[in-house]
């Protein structure tokens, strides 16, 4: 369903890094989605890059103009001041710690701007979790993320995290309503699979094939890997001696030759159309993940097309807004090797599990990222930083009415 | 004037700091630089940043193994480090301290870090990998 424009909404200025590429990362693709959703909802969109535009990325500022992007600026953060000075934005949208932290100045310039910091995932836990399975010490840095963050959630009128669980721990900690979740991706139709027309019961062309989704550039992804591959593969082939884990992703070559074997194998980087056959000839998606946050687009892309899902409890969290619940989100979940194993097992043994899993997911993944609900996540997002925009400025009336008082 | 005569302001918008875990952090935004301060310099760090003049924190407790010409020579050094790093500038404000915090000479540090660019530089779970949920087409040729 597609919402009517509406020019009147004001205009909204997005503080990123760069122009959002959306085939070079999940992260980037969500921020192409939000330019797409405000545009959709009617808002006049600019965009303020730190990085100046390069020759290299003018393909990708002649998409956003084509989508209705309507300004363009570049700088850092004296740059950004100037431009939300001399601008008359309704409100601004900066992405993540390092944008949220670059517009703190700028926030002072406009009181009326209604400021929404765009959290994406709240890095303080994640860097904290990958540091503990890595058992590595970068408590100074984790630290200085924790003040980065805090001070953003605190700055903003509203701080928007994928999961209903980081928005509330925003509200917790700054102790007002601030926080926001919102779908962190827009799947399209093409993403959402109508199992309606499959016959029954659903059976993967492939029953041996175990997906798994993910670069070794990302740490997580590249523990899971390590993970299954050390802990989990000896588990799984000990019963089922005939499966084969796929791994799409960037690795390299020298990870390859140690990780690869008979039970094991890796596809490199693949275009979506590829990726989208393994998703029909695989028995699942295994995603054991240990530790991140935010929402993993591998999972909800594998939810929308059907493909049940072989997960940690670490990868329930951020499946959906509100984190997902196992089986009735089409969701096998198990915290050990030996209950991973049991989970694939239980999928190829059990046709009905696996279709109603399938089912289960598909529902669940476009009731939360469709269209409408990515749009009205947006929406409500942006009314929400409007509505604690005047609660701000009414308090700062009132600070200002007493202190002249007194 | 001597430096201790002056007062100071933490230097925002460049500069934000608060307590995390019982230090003191200050990040600079310019740079990306961060400060650690340890938890004695705390008091210390927190009465400049508010205006105190240094001159006014010299007054030692009775047990303080350092001598006066050690807390102003050490006050010193370290009001010129802070405005150094430009974490600190000048302030027309002069705060006067109900307390003197109590510190030695010895306690006066401030640790630098700037691995915050490689912290905050690519979102390593949504921009630094490749496997973007859909594998792009780049490279493959498909």
């Amino acid at each position: 369903m597609s919402v009517a424009p509406n020019h009147d909404l004001g205009s909204v200025l997005v503080v990123d890094g760069g122009p959002p590429d959306p085939t070079a990362s999940a992260g980037l693709r969500s921020r192409l989605d939000l330019l797409n959703g405000l545009i959709t909802l009617g808002f006049d969109v600019a965009l303020h890059t730190t990085d100046p535009p390069a020759p290299s990325h003018q393909h990708l500022y002649d998409a956003l103009a084509e989508l209705g992007v309507f300004e363009f600026s570049s700088g850092g953060r004296e740059a950004l001041v100037d431009v939300v000075r001399a601008g008359s934005y309704a409100t601004l949208i900066a992405h993540g710690p390092a944008w949220g932290m670059l517009s703190l100045a700028a926030l002072n310039q406009d009181p009326e701007l209604a400021r929404v910091y765009w959290g994406h995932d709240i890095q303080q836990r994640r860097r904290a979790a990958q540091a503990r399975v890595e058992g590595q010490d970068h408590a100074h840095g984790i630290k200085a993320l924790q003040l980065i963050e805090e001070r953003c959630w605190r700055e903003f009128d509203a701080t928007v995290y994928p999961t209903l669980r980081e928005a509330n721990i925003v509200s917790d900690k700054v102790g007002a309503a601030k926080g926001v979740a919102s779908p962190y991706y827009w799947l399209a139709e093409s993403d959402i699979t109508d199992l309606s027309t499959e016959p029954e019961p659903r059976q993967p062309r492939n029953q041996r094939r175990l997906l798994m989704v993910g670069g070794a550039a990302h740490p997580p992804n590249k523990d899971c890997v390590e993970w299954t591959v050390s802990e989990l593969a000896p588990m799984l082939v000990q019963d089922q001696p005939d499966l084969v884990i796929t791994v799409v992703g960037d690795w390299p070559r020298g990870d390859i030759q140690r990780l690869r074997s008979a039970h094991v194998e890796f596809t490199g980087q693949i275009s979506e159309g590829q990726l989208r056959e393994l998703h029909s000839d695989s028995l699942c998606l295994l995603a054991p993940l240990r530790f991140g946050s935010g929402s993993r687009r591998k999972i909800v892309g594998a939810m929308g097309l059907g493909l049940p899902v072989v997960t940690t409890p670490e990868g329930q969290q951020g499946a959906l807004v509100r984190d997902g619940r196992g089986l009735q989100d089409g969701l096998l979940i198990a915290e050990n090797p030996a209950g991973l194993a049991a989970a694939v097992q239980s999928l190829r043994e059990d046709p009905t599990l696996a279709r109603k899993c399938a089912h289960s997911a598909q529902r669940a993944a476009a009731e939360a990222y469709s269209e409408s609900a990515y749009t009205n996540g947006v929406a409500r997002a942006l009314m929400h930083a409007s509505r604690q925009r005047d609660y701000r400025v009414a308090e700062s009336v009132a600070t200002s009415h007493q202190t002249v008082a007194t | 004037m001597s430096i201790l005569d002056q007062s100071f302001e933490v230097n925002s918008p460049s500069v934000i700091s608060d307590e995390v875990g019982g230090e003191v952090l200050a990040i600079h935004l310019d740079s990306g630089t961060y400060y650690v301060f340890p938890p004695q310099t705390l008091p210390v760090w927190a009465a400049l940043g508010e205006g105190v003049p240094g001159r006014l924190l010299l007054k030692s407790r009775d047990n303080c193994n350092d001598t006066d010409r050690d807390r102003e020579s050490a006050l010193t050094a370290y009001l010129a480090k802070l405005l150094e790093l430009q974490l600190l500038r000048p302030s027309q404000t002069v705060r006067i301290p109900e307390t003197s915090p109590v510190w030695e000479a010895a306690d006066l540090a401030v640790h630098q870090y700037t691995d915050l660019a490689d912290l905050l530089g690519p979102d390593p779970i949504h921009d630094a990998d490749e496997e973007l949920g859909w594998p792009n087409i780049k490279g493959s040729g498909a």
